[in-house]
């Protein structure tokens, strides 16, 4: 599971840095990869979180189709970690 | 009772003597820790007009040791369907932190964190015999 995270997170840290994504979407995915490294709760609290932000994303008319992709792959996998 | 010795009691500052000639010495007694307060479990209602509304009671459920009760009729009676939507998002939460979600009402559910049971009992009705289980949502 640490290592899937771990790509997750790296995923995370590329739509977060993408200058071509639109600020409120770059800030949501850095929310969503503070709310994964956010030690203090228990992991599925933390994916909870991260994935109900990138939801809420991939519902913003404006985000990009390539990144609306990206974000409902990481959405599977962070709810693959859930089950 | 010395007054010296009863004003050290009260300062908490113990005077030692050690022998004729020596000098005193104080030892300082901490004081006593301020009694940790003990960790509380809250009950928050809201009640939910809007689909934005549930963000307040989702981080509520995330913070843990609270109970949330929340009056879902203002939206239930302005759009079904964000009343849903509104109420997978709050299952979703409830699963993550292995809590329960009940309904108690037509208008009211409850959320409760893990260490929390609802009790899904039956109330008898008026009739004779006839009981009414409580909606489970």
């Amino acid at each position: 599971m640490e290592t899937e995270l771990a790509q997750i997170i790296e995923l995370l840290r590329q739509i977060a840095e993408d200058r071509t994504v639109p600020k409120n979407i770059r800030e949501n995915a850095q929310k969503a990869l503070d709310s994964l490294n956010d030690e203090s709760n228990e992991v599925s609290v933390r994916v909870d979180k991260a994935v109900q932000l990138l939801d809420e994303s991939s519902d913003d008319p404006n985000i990009p189709v390539y990144t609306r992709t990206q974000v409902w792959n990481i959405v599977s996998h962070l709810e693959s970690l859930l089950r | 009772m010395d007054i010296k010795n009863f004003v050290n009691k009260l300062t908490g500052k113990v005077t030692i003597k050690r022998g004729e000639g020596a000098k005193e010495e104080f030892i300082e007694l901490e004081p006593d820790e301020m009694k940790k307060k003990a960790a509380k479990i809250f009950v928050k209602y809201f009640i939910i007009t809007d689909f934005g509304d549930i963000k307040t009671v989702i981080d509520s459920l995330r913070e843990g040791y609270t109970i949330v009760i929340m009056k879902i009729k203002p939206l239930k009676d302005k759009d079904m369907n964000e009343l849903k939507r509104a109420i997978s998002k709050i299952k979703r939460t409830v699963e993550a932190i292995d809590g329960e979600i009940v309904g108690i009402d037509e208008d009211w559910i409850v959320a409760v964190p893990n260490f929390v049971e609802v009790y899904k009992g039956e109330i008898p009705s008026g009739e004779e015999g006839a009981t009414t289980e409580i909606q489970e949502e």
